[in-house]
């Protein structure tokens, strides 16, 4: 069956000064990369700092031009489609509830945002459609009018799922979703998007540097590094025979907090 | 470091020329520099032939050209009401200008740095509120009526100053006070945020903890740190007293080039307005120069952008 | 270990000592004080201007070289028809130094709208868009930078003619540089924020984002830098207009009151006092205000 998203040797390169008279250097952020998304899936993408995970969120976004290669929506290769098109299909949630709201405008605002750009129903509908939204999302209807500030980073970034989903997207690009939250508030944010996704049919590229929420709630796992896909496996099988270097030293590196269990490499603890 | 000051240096010829061209080109416009030359009885055929004679009927280009050249050199033309050339006009007023902003800019220096400091030792004091105070006060003062107003104090009533002229340093009192009170406020006020940016930092805080001098703290590491972009905005706003030269010397009858050029632009003295504008911007473009460097110097990432 | 004598305590900034808790309340208050007084007495000021018809006792153009130098109230020899003097040429001071009013708000208010709407284009096109755009705005407020107002108003000024009109265009035209600084920056910072990349994502037009999502979080630092242009433009028409390159007689600017009063310096110095205060006061009610705007919407930006 066709993917719901897939993208085949996409490229990024930045071309980066090197000094006034030396020519301009390529920094190539994302190499070559080729996945697949499949309706209903959730595909986790980890990697360190800096490998290229945003960026590539970035170019499904629309948000960044890709150097070379190509994006498919159902088949259908990106550039056929028009922004609003586009738009309609793949939505993000950002890492930074702080900064993904708009300090000047309330919540209802933020949220039909999507309505309003693309003239979904009648405005006296959109009022109707943020009130579900919150519903569905767990915001109770009273901060209807609140300003951002007034909310906590677990609510905002529940406005920002709101968001995303208005327009019923068939993608979701989850850019880091719970990092900036308290540990409490993670679990309920991870929670619900999971119940969302179940309930709406949706599909999530949810890019993580967290392997423990990746491993709980992807069914793919593709492991990026300084741009190239080095591993692109169920999720069963990457975490527990992991093929490529990098991908063990990955999972080496995550700290237990049991312990009985040693640090890695390292056979004294308590000594 | 050395990438930043090279494009900057690019960034500054080109600026100049730029500046150089509007300087030109603005200053023609005001009218047909012939039929001034000629006179106002001259008929067509003098102003035609005082036209090719000054080669006023080449392409403008062409006379930007050639009136850029002779700047380099040094030559401005001929002035029309002075005997002297533009060049000469120009060379003899010029230091009393300079002297005049120089002495306004350290006014305000030694009037505003230890006023800041101050301010930053004891932030919301009474001696920080009300040195704010007076100098938010002091900015709302037209420099022209101040200068009256301290001209008919100090000057008739109190005679302790002559009123007028620039022939002794007594002359240059009033009118430097005058021009640099207007700079104190903003240097105050920067040498107030800097030193308290600064003596909050953790390495000054670690000096005192290690034991050292409240003195040599203050003097030697927070002030050598906090100066500098005051050194930066001190270059800037030397331009402006450059600028603001031109107000106070007409009110103290000062002959510096501030004067001259108010007198050449009633009177429509081309070549004059044009060298003068010419000069006062390119201070004005290396001022800012120098400022640009100090400022990257100190913070480096200014020079990455 | 060295002994901190209480003399060297003192040169201990307070802020490493101890936190002040009045200090605080006293800056809060005060901005709201600052616009409390800055703005009640531009209101007073503005007030006078628009209903300066009824309030003036006289016509301000209405010379009578017999009447000429009178002394102001607290003086002798005065006049009580005249409140506040008589100028050199007998017209009533008071009534000139209402209608004066007009002209050094109108210079103000449209000054500060014509370069606020060039600056704020400019630095907003500069700030959004960035690369090549942004380098040629940049260069262009660089060269705008290098050129000293002043002068550069009084050359135009000259070509053009004197007069309120050509005061407001070519300060206009001059004064936008603070608007572009300022508003490409906070412009830069707020393109950086993910709700433009969130709008962006969504489909929403270039005009779009700028407008309804840019624009409502930099204007607060257009407010701020508008009320300080204005007390700039107020100054600088009136030192135009002393240099006599500004309003032109018999206009009542106060600058040009100033200049016209020069000369009896010696003798009258009422007759440039009185508009100087007048300036003074004016300048500061819209510090005043622009300061208290300023510390209760972005306190940060002090300094």
């Amino acid at each position: 069956m066709t993917p719901i998203l897939e993208t085949k040797d996409l490229e990024c390169s930045f071309w980066i000064s090197t000094g006034l008279f030396s020519a301009k250097k390529a920094l190539v952020a994302v190499n070559g990369v080729s996945v697949q998304l499949f309706k209903g899936q959730v595909l986790g993408l980890v990697g360190e700092s800096g490998c290229g995970k945003s960026t590539l969120a970035k170019m499904l976004l629309g948000l960044q031009k890709p150097t070379k290669g190509s994006i498919f929506f159902d088949g259908r290769p990106l550039e056929e489609m028009s922004q609003f098109d586009r738009a309609a299909r793949v939505q993000p949630i950002f890492q930074d509830p702080y900064s993904s709201l708009n300090p000047r405008k309330t919540v209802v605002d933020i949220i039909t945002l999507p309505l309003r750009v693309h003239k979904i129903g009648k405005s006296r509908d959109w009022l109707l459609k943020a009130q579900q939204m919150m519903d569905l999302c767990g915001l109770s209807r009273r901060y209807l009018n609140s300003y951002p500030n007034q909310l906590s980073g677990g609510q905002r970034q529940r406005v920002a799922i709101a968001r995303a989903l208005v327009m019923k997207p068939e993608v979701v690009i989850c850019d880091e979703p719970t990092s900036a939250l308290d540990v409490s508030v993670q679990s309920q944010i991870l929670n619900l998007l999971m119940d969302l996704k179940n309930e709406l049919g949706l599909t999530y590229l949810l890019i993580s540097h967290n392997l423990a929420v990746v491993e709980h709630l992807a069914d793919c796992v593709a492991v990026m590094y300084f741009g190239d896909i080095v591993e692109n496996e169920n999720t069963d099988r990457l975490f527990s025979q992991p093929k490529h270097e990098y991908t063990r030293s990955l999972l080496n590196s995550v700290l237990i907090p049991d312990p009985s269990r040693f640090l890695p490499n390292k056979q004294k603890a308590y000594e | 470091m050395l990438n930043f000051t090279i494009r900057r240096i690019i960034l500054v010829v080109f600026v100049a020329l730029t500046v150089s061209v509007i300087a030109f080109f603005l200053v023609r416009m005001s009218g047909d520099l012939a039929t001034a030359l000629a006179g106002e009885d001259a008929n067509a055929q003098e102003i035609a032939d005082i036209r090719k004679i000054y080669g006023l009927d080449r392409p403008l280009v062409v006379q930007y050209g050639d009136w850029l050249f002779g700047a380099l050199r040094g030559d401005f033309g001929a002035s029309l009401y002075f005997p002297e050339t533009v060049g000469e006009l120009v060379a003899m007023r010029l230091p009393t200008t300079l002297l005049l902003a120089f002495s306004g800019l350290l006014i305000s220096l030694v009037i505003g740095i230890p006023f800041g400091v101050i301010s930053a030792l004891k932030p919301d004091s009474w001696i920080d509120r009300v040195s704010m105070s007076i100098a938010v006060a002091g900015q709302a003062i037209p420099t022209f009526w101040m200068g009256l107003m301290l001209m008919v104090l100090f000057g008739l009533i109190l005679r302790w100053t002559p009123i007028s002229g620039d022939d002794t340093w007594q002359h240059f009192i009033l009118p430097s006070f005058t021009l640099g009170y207007y700079s104190t406020p903003p240097i105050m006020r920067l040498t107030r945020s800097g030193m308290l940016e600064v003596l909050s930092a953790d390495y000054i805080r670690t000096a005192y903890a290690k034991g050292l001098q409240p003195w040599r703290v203050l003097f030697k590491h927070a002030l050598r740190n906090a100066v500098i972009p005051v050194v930066a905005l001190a270059s800037v706003q030397f331009g402006h007293m450059l600028s603001g030269a031109i107000v106070i010397e007409s009110v103290f009858a000062m002959q510096g080039i501030g004067y001259l050029a108010w007198e050449s632009i009633l009177r429509n003295d081309i070549a004059v307005i044009q060298a003068i504008l010419l000069i006062v911007c390119l201070f004005y473009v290396g001022l800012t120069f120098i400022a640009d460097l100090l400022n990257a110097w100190l913070d480096p990432r200014i020079r990455v952008s | 270990m060295t002994d901190n004598s209480d003399s060297n305590d003192k040169l201990i900034p307070e802020k490493v000592l101890r936190s002040n808790i009045t200090a605080r309340i006293f800056r809060r208050i005060s901005a709201h004080t600052s616009i409390l007084i800055g703005g009640s007495v531009l209101a007073i000021i503005v007030f006078m201007a628009i209903f300066a018809p009824l309030l003036a006792p006289h016509d301000p153009f209405d010379q009578d070289l017999s009447r000429r130098l009178l002394p102001p109230f607290w003086m002798e020899d005065t006049n009580p028809k005249y409140f506040l003097g008589t100028d050199n040429l007998g017209r009533d001071y008071l009534s000139r130094l209402i209608y004066g009013a007009q002209i050094s708000l109108m210079i103000g208010v449209c000054t500060a709208l014509l370069s606020g709407i060039i600056g704020s284009v400019l630095g907003i096109t500069a700030g959004y868009f960035g690369g090549r755009i942004d380098a040629v705005i940049t260069f262009v407020i660089t060269t705008r930078l290098s050129m000293p107002i002043v002068l550069v108003a009084l050359a135009v000024v000259a070509l053009v003619g004197g007069s309120l009109h050509a005061v407001i265009l070519v300060l206009g035209f001059l004064l936008w540089d603070r608007y572009a600084v300022v508003m490409r920056s906070a412009t830069q910072q707020a393109r950086n924020m993910d709700y433009v990349s969130a709008a962006r994502a969504i489909g929403c037009p270039t005009w779009r984002i700028i407008l309804s999502e840019i624009f409502p979080n930099v204007v607060n630092n257009l407010i701020v830098i508008a009320t300080f242009e204005v007390a700039h433009a107020i100054l600088l028409e009136a030192s135009l207009s002393f240099l006599g390159l500004g309003v032109q007689p018999p206009d009542p600017s106060w600058g040009l009151m100033i200049a016209e009063g020069k000369e009896f310096l010696l003798f009258d110095p009422w007759v440039i006092t009185i508009p100087g205060i007048a300036l003074s006061i004016l300048v500061l009610a819209v510090n005043m205000l622009g300061d208290g705007i300023r510390d209760v919407s972005a306190p940060e930006n002090r300094n």
